[in-house]
């Protein structure tokens, strides 16, 4: 039980690792947009520190990224084609595989209404 | 006159009066968009672009590709915007391999890159900018020519097709000046051979708000000019200004201290990944 919870929290925060990379920002920069410290935002990266339900709304916020992509609960990046890119399938039938693959993590991490 | 290209030239008239933009002002196109609430992301997909209106989705979204030069990730911004203004759903820009001139393009395609062209150089801007400096359009050199792509933030190339396509001069002068390649120019410029990469060549007529560049870029300015800050560092004095070259992101300031012009000078890291509103956010900071 605590191990998973453990996995859980490490995966929380390699996806925040991800969202912060993706959107362009340093830990410190981060840090400083979020009223925290680097180490906090080093420390729940890698999945050390707990985040709490304000954060990730303030982290989804910051990143650009849906709140339910950060905590694990619409995992679809297995999915050749989610739902919301099935539509796009001919224009994205315009680039290379690996090139598609890229959107389509993209697309998973977008924020939802 | 097309009539596709008729509804872009019109579609950008209507955007610019929207903005409370003349039709003589240049304006950064990432700006643009987010005065329209579309964010603009900068990602390492090998493509040109693409607009992203999925269904459910909070915001609409454009993706542009760090792998293209800088001056193509603008056009290729003003296109994509070109595709939410028109409402054409979902679009993936492809990546048009260098020397394909006649990539097969659908009207949409058309319409959007006619609109591109007439949002980010007005034919009104471009003539006022060769007026008001006294250059003939029809007679203007190559670094002519680069000055005015540089206020208006295209690449010459484009600028240069944009005039020819927009009959301001003609294809033989078009041909002429197309043989020179922005690095030729660069080269004739500093009077040496340099480490090529993209520049902006401003002078003392140019009057802009912001000037946004890549760290290696260079930056030539009229010699009345000064640059506050660590962000640049003067490479040479050359025949056309001062030539610096960008050292690290940031925001800094040009300014003429005898006439108290200014504009703000917008450096972003080279090959930037992220949203464009981080992307001058300090280097030393980001270091850390």
């Amino acid at each position: 039980m605590q191990n998973n919870l453990n996995d859980d929290r490490e995966k929380v925060g390699n996806r925040l690792r991800d969202a912060r990379v993706m959107a362009g920002l340093s830990q410190e920069q981060a840090a400083q947009k979020m009223n925290l410290n680097r180490p906090a935002i080093s420390e729940i990266e890698s999945g050390k520190r707990k985040v709490s339900a304000e954060e990730i709304i303030q982290f989804s916020d910051l990143y650009k990224v849906d709140k339910s992509w950060l905590l694990l609960e619409e995992d679809q990046t297995n999915a050749e084609f989610p739902p919301q890119v099935r539509f796009a399938a001919r224009e994205l039938s315009k680039l290379k595989p690996e090139e598609m693959q890229k959107v389509i993590d993209l697309i998973n991490m977008l924020p939802k209404k | 006159m097309n009539t596709l290209l008729v509804q872009a030239i019109k579609k950008a008239g209507q955007i610019r009066t929207r903005l409370k933009l003349d039709m003589f002002e240049p304006v950064n196109i990432f700006d643009i968009c987010h005065s329209f609430g579309i964010d603009v992301q900068f990602v390492s997909i090998n493509m040109e672009g693409m607009y992203l209106d999925v269904e459910g989705m909070e915001k609409k979204r454009i993706l542009l590709s760090n792998l293209r030069p800088f001056p193509r990730r603008i056009f290729t911004g003003a296109h994509e915007l070109g595709h939410h203004l028109f409402g054409h759903g979902t679009k993936v820009d492809g990546l048009i391999e260098e020397g394909v001139t006649n990539p097969p393009y659908d009207s949409d395609e058309e319409l959007v890159d006619g609109f591109a062209g007439a949002f980010l150089m007005p034919v009104a801007g471009i003539e006022a900018e060769f007026t008001k400096r006294k250059w003939n359009m029809k007679a203007a050199t190559p670094i002519q020519f680069f000055t005015i792509s540089s206020v208006f933030g295209v690449g010459y190339s484009t600028l240069v097709t944009h005039c020819k396509a927009n009959r301001l001069i003609t294809d033989i002068q078009g041909m002429t000046l197309l043989k020179q390649s922005p690095a030729k120019i660069l080269q004739s410029v500093m009077g040496e051979k340099v480490n090529i990469s993209h520049f902006k060549l401003l002078d003392e007529a140019s009057s802009l708000n912001n000037v946004d560049l890549e760290v290696g870029n260079y930056l030539i300015l009229p010699s009345s000019m000064t640059v506050e800050g660590t962000h640049l560092k003067l490479y040479k004095k050359t025949s056309c200004g001062n030539a610096f070259v960008t050292d690290h992101s940031g925001v800094t300031r040009a300014i003429c201290p005898l006439t108290g012009k200014s504009f703000f000078i917008r450096i972003q890291n080279a090959g930037y990944i992220g949203f464009s509103e981080y992307r001058h956010l300090e280097d030393k900071i980001k270091m850390l």
